[in-house]
């Protein structure tokens, strides 16, 4: 894996456990992510992200009142919403499935498991800039294109839409998720 | 109806391709390294607070056993603890700890009021956290460690 320099990285942390802060805090800083912003409620986190303008959020799915969840589909959908496209990465003491396609579903940008995994944590990062995702609207959705592109010259599966450039080896979110343990 | 969905794929602006350097930063394994040293000088912080939230809990299960009106809200307040302790105990090599929180939120969410001995079984993994957390049982806790998930779980099944 390459060696990025991550130093000018903005990163929003938005959790109501301060303890995971400091977690956090330890961890970026070791990865030399030094601009990092903390929220302990997400209804204060879009005043963070106009006056920081991260460029990843690293957000807790279990908050009170509102959860990274809810949080999620506002930055995605309100009109108020500072910067709509801005990457996400949910983490989670939640492992279940369900769990996983809900927050795919939210828009989220990647999934990490706690305990949190320190290389799974760089790898998220890395993956978001090395594999920028285009944002697809519906009706029912906005937010991440929910496929995950893997080259395999061989896939022969179905198109899912009619204009579709990413057919070959999408691999569904849900589908990493019942693989990984 | 032709059954399309109606879709507009949209090419965000920002690209953190031209903001980040690919090369001049940390390969995966000097983070890795620079991130454990890290963790270590925060270990103690984090033991204080899992002591804590240890007590805490005490607490919670003393206000269900000593007011049942207020049983749910108690159990909800142990269930949330146990979550966060979940969540970060493997971090600091406590892995046992997070088997044991993750055993206590999952029997949470799946009794229910009515179910027979239900504080019995919070009880039990209270007690089981405690002691891992004073005894600072690292790791999966070897033996002592398998025969604490055992009598635990033996203890879910037969109340659920």
């Amino acid at each position: 894996m390459s060696e990025y320099n991550l130093e000018e990285l903005n990163i929003l942390v938005v959790d109501d456990n301060r303890h995971m802060h400091e977690i956090l805090r330890a961890i970026l800083n070791a990865m030399r992510i030094k601009h990092i912003r903390y929220c302990d409620d997400p209804a204060d986190a879009f005043a963070e992200m106009r006056d920081g303008a991260p460029d990843i959020i690293i957000t807790d799915w279990k908050m009170d009142p509102l959860d990274g969840l809810d949080f999620t589909r506002r930055v995605r959908t309100a009109q108020d919403s500072p910067n709509p496209y801005v990457p996400i990465i949910m983490l989670t003491g939640y492992t279940e499935r369900h769990r996983i396609c809900e927050a795919r579903d939210a828009g989220v940008n990647e999934f990490l498991k706690k305990p949190i995994a320190i290389t799974g944590l760089r790898a998220r990062i890395i993956n978001i800039i090395e594999n920028p995702r285009v944002f697809i609207k519906t009706k029912s959705y906005f937010g991440p294109d929910r496929r995950r592109r893997r080259n395999d010259k061989n896939y022969n599966g179905p198109r899912r839409r009619a204009d579709d450039e990413a057919v070959e080896g999408v691999t569904d979110f849900c589908d990493v998720a019942a693989s990984a343990k | 109806m032709n059954g399309k969905i109606q879709f507009q794929v949209i090419k965000p602006l920002s690209n953190l391709q031209s903001k980040i350097p690919m090369t001049g930063g940390l390969s995966e394994e000097d983070s890795l390294v620079a991130a454990e040293e890290a963790l270590k000088d925060i270990k103690e912080n984090f033991e204080v607070a899992l002591r804590e939230d240890i007590l805490k809990i005490r607490d919670a299960i003393s206000k269900a056993i000593n007011t049942p009106s207020a049983i749910e809200d108690a159990i909800s307040e142990i269930n949330g603890i146990s979550h966060d302790i979940k969540g970060m105990a493997a971090t600091f090599d406590y892995h046992l700890l997070t088997h044991i929180a993750h055993s206590l939120c999952r029997f949470i969410l799946s009794s229910k009021p009515e179910t027979q001995m239900r504080l019995t079984v919070i009880k039990a993994h209270a007690k089981a956290m405690e002691t891992v957390v004073s005894h600072s049982l690292k790791g999966e806790g070897g033996e002592v460690g398998r025969e604490m998930l055992d009598i635990l779980d033996a203890a879910v099944e037969k109340a659920v």
